[in-house]
């Protein structure tokens, strides 16, 4: 997996992980949304986008970068909380989580911050709207930030477009 | 033309543009010939403006040779086949339908590569159940 | 004056036109050209001034044609509706010309002028012609029982004058007087006279002016029938050349539906020639050009076609207004006959009363030129009485004379006035 460029990589072995943590952090749904860093394998504009027939809500549609066809996921209409809007300028961050590889979308991107480990705590406990996919939520200089888990939300989004019993494998 | 290429018929279906292997495509027909439940109209394509054209779909499995319902027939195209790519598996696992292959860039924009026969198959057994 | 009726409108029972058998008609195309046939019977009534006719529009399969049926019902009732009317009016006008023309007859001949114009039941176009000649009768009612006054007081005055003249040259300065008085009661008569003249005067030339009017009306009356005339002519012209043109439309329309047939199905041959050959890879390759080339031609025809079947479509609509026009076109033609020919018969009814007004006129303004010429020579007489009896001042000789004179004057008078009867 490629790492992201400014990622601090522990010396070999026995030394205990990083005291501080790297986060890839967007700005989404009004607020600063994070995700580990290492999933993070570009950030690039958004070209236009080719709306797919049979397509859920959050997957608007895929666009070409480089010769390669992403396909774009909007966590926004993932939660039900409005969708993000889609412009030229508009950033998506490409990720890959196991097999997927998927394209971010936000309203802007931050880039990378770093969050010491102990200064994060656990989620909030409503499990509804984008809660249900926080692993937790710390503070930094420039205000509050949630952690989302975004392997268990990208499978989640998954399972949820195909219910058991329709459509392909 | 040096390398692989795809063959392909290009088709309209209300506003956009889809392709499909010619392979698939036994016949082009028009609409008025061919008894109605023969006829696919509505699919996850959309549904026609006009009964203009009828493609004539192979069926591996059933002896039954569906007509797809188009707004026009476009004509044949010749594709490099490092212009045919898959869809991203995201995309594959997350849509409903099966129809949609793979994409095909032809002069910039991306045209959606459909598989005729699981497109009226799908609609045949939405139909049925 | 005798009274004319220029139509005669009798309630006849409304009979139904009944489907003509083997009637010759242009456009024949079964149970249509029936139908139009049955309502052409009818119209071709109307054009005769026989508007008894109707159709039976329940009968009309067609409903373009049931529609026109009704409009022709509807008209052909209109126009009898309007017949009646005109010729109500001109009774109307007529009997008030009557009445005007007979009290003026009373007048001038028995010298009656116990009757009055009633100006209530007459048409608004003679109101003018009525209050004049009522005017006249007035002034003249007046003028008689004024004159017939004088005349008393002349006769009573003459009488004085003739005993004061036999007997005392004293009184003759108290004649001198009266008569002075008398005169000027003369003047004003002689005013009122001149009034009169003037009054008939005017009504002679009011009935001159109207008169005048009424010609030119009776020109323009003709010139407008000559144009309709000439319209319901060119109409029916105009709908040969439609239903020619019509024919030749739906003509090339049908073998433009041939056409598009063809190149529809040049279309899809070449289209799944392009199939074959596609799958035949590079084997079918110049296949695959000329199934192209084919459908481009195909387009094309089918482009042309389609403007062809654009240019049918603008035709037939062109052709539909101006068949709708020429229809109203002729409709109208022949009600404007009609109506001209009721204005025509109208107008010479009327002509022909202010003739006679005008006439009549003439001679109350003749007459009163004689009261005039009557009057004046009273008053000419007067003022020699004047003169005499200022002579008879001087001597009591003359003055007898002049009494005398003045009593033949004064029967004069009386006989002149007695023409008249006031009451």
């Amino acid at each position: 997996m490629p790492e992201p460029k400014e990622a601090q990589q522990p010396e070999s072995g026995a030394q205990p992980p990083a005291p501080e943590a790297w986060f890839f952090c967007l700005r989404l749904l009004g607020g600063r949304y994070a995700f580990e860093a290492p999933l993070v394998t570009e950030v690039v504009r958004l070209g236009p986008l080719t709306r797919l027939p049979a397509a859920p809500s959050f997957l608007p549609g895929v666009f070409t970068h480089r010769g390669e066809v992403l396909p774009v996921l909007d966590i926004a209409q993932l939660v039900g909380q409005g969708a993000v809007a889609l412009r030229p300028s508009t950033r998506a961050a490409i990720v890959h989580c196991g097999p997927w590889k998927v394209a971010v979308v936000s309203d802007s991107v931050e880039g990378l911050v770093a969050i010491p480990r102990r200064q994060l705590e656990p989620p909030p406990a409503e499990s509804s709207g984008v809660a249900e996919f926080l692993s937790a939520v710390a503070r930094d200089k420039a205000g509050a930030v949630a952690v989302l888990d975004l392997p268990r939300l990208v499978e989640t989004a998954r399972a949820r477009a195909v219910p058991a019993g329709s459509g392909p494998a | 033309m040096t390398g692989p290429t795809s063959e392909l018929v290009l088709f309209q279906v209300g506003a956009r543009t889809f392709a499909a292997v010619v392979h698939d495509a036994v016949r082009i027909g028009s609409v008025r010939d061919v008894p109605a439940d023969e006829l696919v109209l509505e699919t996850a394509l959309g549904a026609p403006s006009a009964r203009a054209r009828g493609i004539v779909v192979a069926s591996h499995d059933d002896a039954v040779e569906r007509t797809l319902v188009v707004d026009q027939v476009l004509g044949t195209r010749s594709v490099p086949e490092e212009h045919v790519h898959p869809l991203p598996a995201f995309a594959a696992v997350c849509l409903t339908s099966g129809a949609v292959t793979g994409f095909v860039l032809l002069e910039g924009d991306p045209l959606l590569l459909v598989d005729l026969p699981t497109l009226v198959r799908e609609r045949a057994t939405e139909a049925i159940a | 004056m005798s009274t004319r009726d220029p139509f005669d409108l009798q309630q006849k029972p409304k009979t139904r036109a009944a489907a003509p058998r083997g009637a010759a008609t242009k456009k024949r195309n079964g149970a249509i050209g029936a139908e139009a046939a049955r309502i052409a019977v009818v119209l071709r009534g109307i054009a005769e001034g026989n508007y008894d006719g109707r159709v039976d529009a329940e009968t009309i399969e067609d409903p373009g044609l049931r529609a026109i049926a009704e409009a022709v019902n509807g008209a052909a009732s209109a126009t009898e509706a309007d017949l009646r009317q005109a010729h109500q009016r001109v009774q109307i006008v007529t009997a008030g010309v009557d009445e005007a023309i007979e009290a003026m007859i009373r007048l001038v001949i028995q010298g009656d002028l116990s009757g009055s114009a009633r100006p209530g039941s007459t048409d608004a176009a003679l109101t003018p012609l009525i209050a004049g000649i009522g005017q006249v009768m007035e002034t003249l009612k007046k003028f008689v029982t004024e004159t017939r006054e004088a005349a008393l007081q002349l006769s009573t005055r003459s009488a004085e004058v003739l005993a004061a003249a036999t007997q005392n040259e004293s009184s003759t300065s108290a004649q001198a007087s009266a008569i002075h008085e008398t005169t000027a009661t003369m003047e004003e008569l002689k005013g009122a006279s001149h009034q009169i003249a003037e009054n008939a005067q005017m009504v002679a030339a009011i009935a001159e002016q109207t008169l005048s009017g009424a010609k030119q009306g009776e020109g323009a009356i003709k010139a407008f029938m000559g144009s309709m005339e000439k319209v319901r002519h060119n109409a029916v012209e105009v709908d040969d050349a439609i239903a020619k043109l019509s024919k030749r439309v739906e003509r090339i329309g049908t073998v433009v539906e041939v056409i598009d047939e063809i190149a529809d199905r040049s279309d899809l041959l070449a289209l799944n020639a392009a199939l074959e050959g596609a799958k035949a890879g590079e084997a079918g390759r110049g296949f695959s050009i000329v199934a192209a080339e084919m459908r481009r031609l195909a387009e094309n025809v089918l482009e042309s076609t389609k403007e062809i079947k654009n240019l049918i479509t603008e035709i037939r609509e062109a052709t539909h207004a101006a068949k709708e026009a020429s229809d109203g076109n002729k409709r109208e033609a022949s009600e404007g006959e009609k109506l001209g020919g009721n204005a025509m018969a109208s107008v010479s009814g009327i002509l022909s009363g202010i003739q006679e007004t005008s006439d009549a006129a003439r001679v109350i303004h003749l007459a009163t030129q004689q009261q005039r010429t009557a009057t004046e020579q009273v008053v000419q007489s007067m003022s020699e009485i004047e003169e005499v009896t200022r002579q008879a001042q001087a001597g009591s000789k003359q003055a007898t004379g002049a009494a005398a004179e003045l009593t033949k004057l004064a029967e004069r008078l009386a006989e002149l006035v007695k023409r008249f009867k006031v009451e």
